[in-house]
């Protein structure tokens, strides 16, 4: 079962608050939509039809039951009690409030080893990779942190 | 006869809403503000920009709908849905009344 370590929960926690406070500026008008939008999107917050769309990442489409229920407590404690499994390996939420948002992504989250980073289609992402090793190279490159 | 009305999706929960002629916003289609001409329609856009701008709503514009027996529906498929609610699931948009 994935689970990723110190590092990415720190980077997790780093990115976190970050977006809170990208949230609570968009929210007081000190950020504008056009400043908030690629913002949110590297969060895995969109705006669709409805209402805010929150998509959180399922490495290797796997779920433990602890995850499972902690995904469905945030269903029912920050959504309509439901969420969507996409053929995406991801779940989203399609009713969640934008100040609450941070408190998911903060609070609940973590606690399961998940997260929202970069489940946007604008952001850097890698999903369903079949290609050469040339192009694997690249990727890798691209993808992983150096110190 | 064919109207105008402003459209936006609410901040703070993203939902979807229409400016009133009291200036507030209601997510009901049938209490938004109708502009039958040009200025009107400019002086409720204007009055959207200034909300987004106060960060109340997001992305306002002018949607065209008709109105009859007392009801407001829009001309866009897309706009209709978007003052239904969601087409599936239709106990838990706003159809339900469960907002």
């Amino acid at each position: 079962m994935y689970r990723y370590d110190e590092f990415d929960h720190a980077f997790v926690q780093e990115r976190v608050t970050q977006f809170s406070d990208q949230v609570r500026r968009r929210l007081s008008g000190e950020l504008t939509e056009e400043q908030f939008k690629p913002l949110r999107l590297m969060n895995g917050l969109y705006l669709q039809l409805h209402a805010y769309m929150l998509r959180v990442a399922i490495p290797y489409g796997t779920l433990s039951a602890r995850q499972l229920r902690k995904l469905a407590h945030i269903a029912r404690r920050y959504d309509k009690g439901y969420g969507h499994f996409t053929t995406r390996q991801n779940i989203q939420y399609n009713w969640p409030k934008l100040e609450e948002t941070p408190a998911i992504l903060r609070m609940q989250l973590p606690l399961v080893w998940m997260a929202c980073i970069s489940t946007s289609a604008s952001s850097r992402r890698i999903s369903g990779v079949s290609s050469s090793f040339g192009q694997l190279y690249w990727m890798f490159w691209r993808v992983v942190k150096w110190p | 006869m064919i109207y105008r009305a402003l459209t936006a999706n609410r901040l703070d929960d993203g939902r979807v809403v229409y400016l009133t002629h009291q200036g507030s916003w209601t997510e009901w289609l049938n209490e938004a503000a109708l502009a039958g001409d040009d200025d009107r329609a400019e002086a409720i856009l204007a009055r959207g920009q200034a909300e987004a701008a106060a960060a109340r709503v997001v992305e306002p514009y002018l949607i065209e709908v008709v109105e009859g027996d007392g009801l407001v529906a829009p001309l866009r498929y897309r706009e209709a849905i978007r003052a239904r609610g969601p087409s599936v699931r239709l106990d838990l948009g706003k159809q339900a009344g469960a907002n």
